[in-house]
Formats: C-alpha cells, structure tokens, sequence
C-alpha cells in the first residue's frame, strides 16, 4: 500500500514528459518503417543475407535491405538513450534541477561505458 | 571479439521471416494481454523452434524489450503517470545490472543462460499463479490499488487537478502547476511528479481520486533494479516482474506509477547489453528486426482486444506452457536434448 502523505512538492514542468514522448514515439517509428523497408527490400531482391552488424557497421552492408534493417536496429537501441538526453535538458535547462540532471548524466555515462566495454572486450 | 557471420539462403530467410514476424505478434499480443513481457516467449522460442544460438536469441529479445517500452513508454509518459526521476534514479541501479548482465552472458556458455533461464521461467510462472489466485479472491489491496491520499478525493480530474495542484505548488511554486492542472483538466494528462523529490501525484479515473505519493526505502529499489538490470542483460527480459514489486511493495510508490515507471526503464535497462551483444555482434537484424515489428504490432493488437479475452485463463495456460518450456531449457543445458 502507497503511503498516505501530505506532501505536495512542486510539480514538474509537465513538458519534459512531453518531449519524451515525443521523441520516444519519433524514435520508433522511425526505427519500425526502417525495419519494414529493410524486410521489404531484402525479400524483394531475395539475395543471400550474410550478415556483419558489428556496432556502426551497417552502413558496409551488403545489400540495401540489410543495412536498413541494421540501422533500423540502431536507431531503435539509440531511442531510449535519446530520451534520456532530452530529459537531461529539460531538467537542466528549463527546471534548472541540478540534482536529477547529474542522475540523468550517470545513466548516460553508465550507457556509454557499455558501448566502450562491448568494443575493449 | 567474436564476429558473428550468418549466412542465410534466401528461400530460408523468407520462410523464417514471416514466421518470426508471427512469433513476434503471438509474443507482443500475449504480453499485452496477461501483462507479462514477451521475453520469456520469445528466447525459448527462438531457442528450442527456430535454433538460433541463445545469445543471439537474448539480443533479439531485448530489441524487442526497447520497442515495447518505447511504443508503452510513450503512452504513460505522455500521461504523466510515468516518474522520470525516480526511473532515472533506479536506473543508475539497473543500468549497472544491465550491463553486468550483458559481459557475463558473452562470457559463459550458453547452455548456462538456459540453465537459468529454466529457473527463471519457473519462478514466472509460479507469481503469475500466485497473482492470478489472489486477482480471482477479489483481492483489490493485494493488487496494488492504492487508497485515497490524504484530503485529496475530488468529484472531476478537473477539480481534482486544480485543488490538488493548488496545495501542491505553494509558496514558491512555478508556472508548472498552472499548465499541469490545465492538460489534466483537459483529460491531456492524468499526473505529475513532484520537481526535487522522488514522489508525485495521479488523478485515479477508475476510482475518481488523487493519489499522492513519494517514494520510501530507495535502497531496496536499487538493489531489486541491479538484480532485474542483470536477468535483463543475461536472458534477455524486461525485468518488470521485479522492478513493479519493488517499487510497489518495498518503496509505497502506486502500482499504476510503478508500471508505468517500469515500462520506460526497461527499454533502458535493456539498451545498456544490448551495446554489449551489439558490438559483439550478437544482434542479427535478419532476426530482430521481423521480431521487433512483430512485438510492436502485437502489443498494439493485443492493448485493443484485452477485453475480450480472460486475463486470468491465459495467464493459467501460459504458466503451464511456461512450466513445460523451462523443463526443455533445462533440458537443453544440461544436453539431453538439442534444439
């Protein structure tokens, strides 16, 4: 059970979840019609799929639908990350919330130190 | 660094296509339907019908976990039921997990991963009876409604909009609270979270009150998130069997909230292995991508047609499924059976 609380704090600026929905939802479809295009493509010209989709190899693909699928993949990964920076931005720009701004920076770090270990490893 | 390489014959990719885009729209809609993520349908699947290498089966589950998230995210956020700060707070937690969970699972065998996969899905299981019995006593408490906060019971979103956020701004408040209250009036919105703090208020529809909250007992939140980060990163799950319980039971927070919270931060949790089996190469779009559009299609499907189905008489048959399933992956880890 929630507990009962008097506290009633200062709402957020409502925009930030705004903006995350929106990018969100710009990231997905965006993401998806590239997945589509890539399946299209890739049944339509019914080549071999040999595929290499190391990180930021997409684009050496080698065929049309392979590299739409993979970078359909990627941005569809990135899409979250984007939200995130677009709370980072909104709570440092507009909220001026130091505190949480710093938290989002962690995650981020944290996310980029993925990408790093994923490449060392 | 292990380069994955697949080479597929075009009859084959064409064939396996539309029959992952259908395991993707089967996972998504039953997801969507008995509320559970599509992970613990789509790896055994993946696993056992189609073959691929468990890893490989991972990463295109947590492909699918962020297009969840994302297309469910965007709703709940765009709602305002979704706390930002305290998804962002717990993913320090999870993200860590997450990416635990993603270097571990390159590392180990894969027979490992369905070993405990195995175990997991047991476990899924054996909650989704628990929580169906205790739905089918009636229990309204047990799950997860909140009672009304303090004071704060209004006759209209509007009025409650306005008379909660009047006391929430205060002395000092900014010009949010105005345009909060008004895209809650206007039925744009149906919550806010609280500038500074970890808490946040959501006017109820269904039971036509504001409930207030704030979020208690952090350190439990992190150490359930690093947990649910690292199963995440290891099998391929969402993670939110964990994450709402915690949040819920252990930090107070209302469970309308805490799943809302939940589905934003597990398409976090998950991009942050999924860089690992991506620059691993363990993320083959010619699996991913049919699955990806299947889940998103499904879950949409799925959302629209929950009414006509029974939650609860799905949710016993998939924990039979699920029973039997674990006993294959456990099969198959311990080689006794192949895929």
């Amino acid at each position: 059970m929630p507990e009962e609380t008097e506290h009633r704090g200062t709402p957020a600026d409502p925009r930030t979840n705004t903006v995350v929905k929106v990018v969100l939802r710009v990231g997905l479809t965006g993401s998806l019609l590239l997945l589509v295009a890539g399946l299209v493509a890739q049944l339509a010209t019914a080549r071999h799929v040999a595929v290499d989709v190391r990180m930021f190899h997409v684009f050496g693909a080698p065929s049309l639908g392979e590299a739409l699928m993979g970078l359909g993949v990627l941005i569809l990964t990135l899409t979250p990350v984007a939200g995130i920076l677009s709370v980072l931005g909104n709570w440092l720009l507009r909220e001026r919330d130091r505190g949480f701004s710093a938290v989002a920076a962690i995650v981020l770090v944290v996310l980029a130190a993925a990408v790093i270990v994923g490449f060392l490893g | 660094m292990v380069h994955v390489v697949a080479v597929v014959h075009p009859h084959v990719f064409t064939t396996t296509a539309v029959e992952l885009l259908g395991l993707g729209i089967f996972a998504g809609w039953l997801g969507a339907v008995v509320g559970i993520g599509g992970g613990v349908v789509i790896v055994p699947a993946l696993v056992l019908a189609f073959g691929f290498d468990t890893r490989a089966a991972v990463a295109s589950s947590l492909v699918a976990v962020v297009a969840t998230s994302a297309a469910s995210g965007s709703a709940y956020t765009g709602s305002g039921q979704t706390n930002m700060r305290l998804a962002l707070v717990l993913e320090i937690a999870t993200t860590v997990g997450g990416l635990a969970g993603g270097i571990v699972a390159v590392l180990i065998a894969p027979k490992v991963i369905d070993g405990v996969f195995g175990a997991v899905m047991l476990v899924t299981a054996a909650l989704m009876l628990r929580g169906r019995s205790e739905e089918g006593e009636g229990a309204e408490e047990a799950a997860g409604e909140p009672a009304p906060a303090t004071g704060a019971v209004a006759p209209s979103a509007a009025g409650a909009a306005s008379g909660g956020l009047a006391g929430a701004a205060g002395p000092g408040g900014h010009g949010a609270s105005d345009e909060a209250a008004a895209l809650v009036a206007s039925g744009e919105r149906t919550g806010w979270e609280e500038r500074g703090h970890l808490g946040g208020a959501y006017y109820d529809l269904g039971h036509g009150r504001l409930v207030v909250y704030r979020a208690v007992r952090l350190w439990i939140g992190w150490a359930v998130s690093f947990v649910a980060g690292l199963l995440s990163g290891l099998l391929g799950v969402g993670g939110g069997f964990l994450k709402v319980p915690a949040m819920h039971l252990g930090m107070k927070v209302p469970i309308k909230v805490a799943a809302a919270t939940s589905n934003f931060m597990i398409g976090v949790t998950a991009v942050a292995s999924l860089f690992v089996y991506f620059t691993r190469g363990y993320v083959l779009p010619f699996i991913a991508a049919p699955i990806a559009l299947g889940v998103a299609v499904g879950a949409y499907v799925g959302a629209k047609s929950s009414q006509h189905f029974s939650g609860r008489a799905l949710g016993r048959i998939l924990a039979v499924v699920l029973v039997f399933v674990a006993v294959q992956m456990a099969l198959k880890a311990l080689g006794i059976v192949s895929a």
